[in-house]
């Protein structure tokens, strides 16, 4: 489980910077790709932290038992 | 809940946020400014010859979006005004309202074609007194180019406008000059020279 939500969570972030980067955008989309390509970068970056600082914890708690 | 879960969780939703902002809100104009490179707007200066006299020009080089530098030469009377958006410029002279930008074209399509089909078309629609005077294809600094002439009328107060489309690698290059009717037969050498200046530089 904790593996699919990582390449989940790399994948995202993965888009958002082919989004900022590489994907030419036409003119009147800048605004929205700039704002989707941040907000997939945002959130697939807190997802992946999350997913690690909650499986840390858990690993403490099975050490401390 | 984990207190640093917590923490990530308010500072996603802060960062998502300002994002928010950054792309439709009040800081928008912000962001438009940083893509808007300060040296484009810093010209050098350099003599022309028009009619065996040496000219002061000034030449602009715009170096805002990549794939997209080019170079602008104006008589160094012309004022250049605020830049509106990245890649593009505002020049004011006493009778000329000059513009240079750049357009996106789709790739499914040429600039000939986008022109004559979307670009006159909206002109036609949008311009009060809408008149064509002329459309022809020329050659800047080779580079192939459409011209669109036409006249508006507003307020009882004729103009007419030379609508340059340059193409380009990335996007297309747009000169727009604005002249009273009166004034184009006068202008017409000037504004000629600030149009066939225009080269897409590397």
């Amino acid at each position: 489980m904790k593996q699919i939500f990582l390449s989940v969570s790399l994948a995202v972030i993965g888009f958002g910077l082919y989004l900022k980067f590489f994907y030419d955008a036409p003119d009147e989309q800048i605004t929205v790709n700039f704002f989707v390509s941040w907000f997939l970068i945002i959130v697939g970056t807190s997802s992946l932290l999350m997913n690690l600082f909650w499986s840390s914890k858990k690993k403490q708690r099975s050490i401390s038992e | 809940m984990n207190k640093k879960i917590i923490f990530i969780i308010i500072l996603t939703i802060t960062a998502l946020v300002l994002v928010y902002l950054y792309s439709f809100g009040p800081l928008a104009k912000m962001r438009l400014n940083y893509s808007i490179n300060q040296q484009s707007a810093k010209p050098t200066a350099e003599k022309l010859n028009l009619n065996n006299q040496q000219v002061p020009f000034n030449t602009y080089h715009n170096k805002d979006t990549k794939e997209n530098y080019y170079s602008i030469k104006t008589p160094d009377d012309w004022q250049i005004g605020q830049p509106s958006v990245p890649g593009s410029y505002n020049f004011i002279a006493s009778n000329i309202i000059a513009r240079t930008e750049t357009m996106d074209v789709s790739d499914n399509t040429t600039l000939e074609l986008y022109v004559l089909s979307q670009e006159e078309p909206r002109l036609k629609k949008e311009t009060s007194g809408y008149k064509k005077m002329d459309y022809q294809k020329v050659s800047i600094n080779s580079s192939q180019a459409y011209q669109l002439i036409y006249q508006m009328t507003e307020n009882g107060k004729s103009n007419t406008i030379v609508k340059t489309y340059i193409t380009g690698a990335d996007k297309a290059g747009v000169i727009t000059v604005t002249v009273p009717q009166d004034q184009f037969i006068t202008e017409q050498q000037i504004f000629t020279v600030f149009i066939n200046s225009f080269q897409w530089e590397k």
